[in-house]
């Protein structure tokens, strides 16, 4: 195993890998940007270097400048996290060009699964399905051409993108340059080549994805699906596994089409295999990501499998410790995205310090969080504050669960959706397992937060935090001595009166 | 003391008054209670209303006071008092706004041009999502607040229609 390894990533995932490396003696060293002086995970870590200016292409974008720290601080291996550079097989040769071990898949591998288009080729070769579509590089008129024959609705979509990056739903033939010209624009923005695509619309799917482990050695298991449905602007929200609508025989078909895929790749480490899944139960291969989801906590906590730890296991040359016939699901987990957003004005991206978090604390409750009391949240970088995942006997037993560390959970000072999401767990369709892609838009349009009243004991609690900061020249005479606890004018530090007696 | 709030347009008194023993009796419109209360730590307090026992946190910042009580967060604006607040009028109508906090990624008209409904004036990037600042109507660009690099805030004027 690694003595140390270099984080090349920020927030929850950075947090995340951090810790596992705590716990197999692993030393870290974290990166930063302006931006992220005094972030989580520089504290957590062993060492914390400045990268660069707050822009993702000055920090943690820039290859060169991750390299040169790993190597000036004795580093042996970068974990890339997810997002970022992750899916970046430029800078995985690079890493490993610079003597270092990249933890994650071969180069080549990310370079093809990373290319939509030569993935889909690859796909059908080897017998995994996909969905029709076209895939040529014409002008316009072509592209209109395919999309009538395709039949309307279509996607476009950026040949190098991925998780609903550079992705535009097209109904109507008038809409569809500009699609292509936004889509674009967009994709070579985010991913430094314009190249897009099309795909059929699948109406009302299932968005539902397998793990996979490979190791160097030659063995490819999958840890089973999660179902990642409810999504908003493409993206997902919540996610779990099991998946209610899959059977054992379907389960097996795609757990089977997972490790074909990532054969026919020659893929090693962690990576998730994406299908749709339409009315017909028929599934569709999407794409595959090769590096962690953000979603992998719910795979860890019903296969019982610590993610991160296999990931560093297998860079380090270690064969899997289990063969597929070992692994199978226990319970049910769920995650909820806690994002720094506003549902009730099209999810838009809400900014600023959270100046109080209180996160749910409970059996079976994790929350990974890279965003605490104190820190702010900027236009830089995603505004997800925090994973909230539970684990339940079966389904209803996890959704009552997450529904009550929903309504434990404390955000202060930003806006963000959790309120939405436990009106989301507590949807009847959701409850039934009746999940698909158009969720939110089908459930949840117009969505604004409950109308509450404001109790009085908020405004008592309000007014007596008044009195708190009151000085003693204003206040009656109330005897104070001044010393405790750093507030010379509080009456709450006076020794007398209510004790709730709790722990 | 009295301390006067407004939540969502409703406006409060509330009436402090420390009684012997260390609780409080505090008057919520008709309402009366006694209160006891220590603050844990600074913004954290746990209160006994009646036969509740609740933990509260309160920040304050500026004339604002967020208050989270059972996990909901309330925005309270503090009076002064008694007097009501002025509040800033609507944004003049030819005014468009970015809608989020982000970067100007591009401005897509000059000053003076004329623009048709729904066609695209700025274009914003944030957390990796783009915008685009539409046109409501036709008209005049009469003057332009922005340009592409710029990091603008929420409710920021970004362009003036005529």
């Amino acid at each position: 195993m690694f003595s140390k390894l270099l984080v090349a990533n920020r927030g929850e995932i950075a947090v995340r890998i951090i810790r596992a490396c705590q716990e197999l003696g692993i030393r870290t060293v974290a990166v930063y940007s302006e931006a992220d002086a005094r972030a989580l995970h520089t504290l957590l870590a062993d060492e914390a270097h400045l990268i660069g200016p707050p822009s993702p292409v000055e920090s943690y974008l820039h290859a060169e400048r991750l390299i040169e720290v790993a190597l000036k601080t004795g580093c042996e291996a970068v974990h890339p996290g997810y997002g970022f550079l992750a899916e970046n097989a430029a800078f995985a040769e690079t890493v490993r060009a610079a003597g270092l071990t990249f933890v994650g898949p071969p180069a080549e591998a990310i370079r093809l699964m990373g290319d939509k288009v030569a993935a889909r080729a690859r796909m059908a070769q080897a017998d995994v399905p996909v969905v029709p579509g076209y895939e040529g590089e014409g002008d316009v008129d072509e592209f209109l051409a395919a999309a009538r024959a395709l039949g309307y609705p279509v996607l476009v979509k950026a040949a190098g993108g991925g998780g609903g990056r550079g992705m535009r739903v097209v109904a109507r033939e008038a809409d569809l340059p500009a699609a292509l010209d936004t889509a674009r624009r967009e994709a070579r923005n985010a991913f430094g080549s314009d190249r897009v695509y099309l795909e059929k619309y699948v109406d009302r799917p299932r968005h539902i994805e397998f793990q996979v482990l490979a190791d160097h050695h030659g063995h490819v298991v999958h840890l089973f699906e999660r179902e990642c449905s409810v999504q908003r602007r493409h993206q997902k929200i919540i996610e779990e596994s099991p998946s209610p609508v899959l059977d054992e025989e379907l389960r097996r078909h795609m757990g089977a089409a997972a490790v074909a895929a990532a054969r026919a790749v020659g893929y090693v480490n962690a990576g998730t295999v994406e299908f749709l899944v339409d009315a017909e139960r028929r599934f569709y291969f999407l794409e595959m990501n090769t590096r962690l989801q953000v979603e992998h906590p719910v795979t860890e906590l019903v296969v019982g499998v610590d993610l991160v730890k296999a990931q560093l296991a297998i860079a380090a040359g270690e064969p899997l410790p289990f063969t597929q016939a070992e692994l199978s699901q226990r319970g049910h987990a769920i995650e909820c995205r806690i994002y720094a957003e506003d549902p009730a004005r099209g999810f838009l991206p809400a900014t600023g310090r959270v100046v109080r978090a209180v996160e749910p604390v409970g059996p079976w409750v994790r929350v990974d969080a890279g965003i605490t009391t104190g820190d702010t949240i900027t236009h830089y970088y995603d505004p997800m504050i925090a994973k909230l995942i539970v684990w339940g006997e079966h389904r209803d037993d996890a959704l009552r669960r997450m529904a009550w560390a929903l309504d434990q959970y404390i955000i202060m000072g930003v806006t963000t959706n959790i309120t939405f999401l436990r009106d989301v767990v507590r949807h009847p369709a959701f409850q039934r397992g009746d999940i698909t892609t158009d969720f939110v838009e089908r459930y949840f349009v117009g969505w604004r937060p409950p109308d509450t009243s404001v109790p009085d004991e908020v405004l008592i609690a309000a007014a007596l935090a008044e009195q708190a900061d009151t000085p003693p020249a204003v206040r009656a005479n109330h005897g104070d001595s001044g010393e405790r606890a750093g507030d010379p004018f509080s009456p709450w530090n006076v020794a007398d009166g209510f004790r709730p007696g709790r722990v | 003391m009295e301390y006067h709030y407004e939540v969502n347009g409703t406006r409060y008194t509330v009436r402090v008054d420390q009684e012997e023993g260390g609780h409080y009796r505090v008057t919520v419109g008709e309402r009366t209670y006694v209160v006891q209360a220590e603050r844990r730590e600074p913004g954290v307090f746990d209160l006994s209303v009646g036969t509740r026992y609740l933990r509260a946190y309160v920040v304050q910042t500026g004339t604002r006071r967020l208050v989270a009580l059972d996990a909901n967060t309330y925005v309270l604006e503090r009076l002064r008092e008694g007097r009501r607040q002025r509040h800033l009028g609507a944004p003049h109508a030819g005014q468009l706004e970015a809608q989020m906090p982000g970067q100007v990624i591009a401005v897509l008209v000059e000053e003076g041009q004329e623009v048709d409904v729904g066609q695209p004036l700025v274009i914003l990037e944030a957390m990796k999502m783009e915008l685009r600042i539409v046109a409501p109507r036709a008209g005049r660009v009469r003057a332009l607040r922005c340009q592409p690099g710029d990091v603008v805030d929420r409710g920021q004027q970004l362009v003036e229609l005529e």
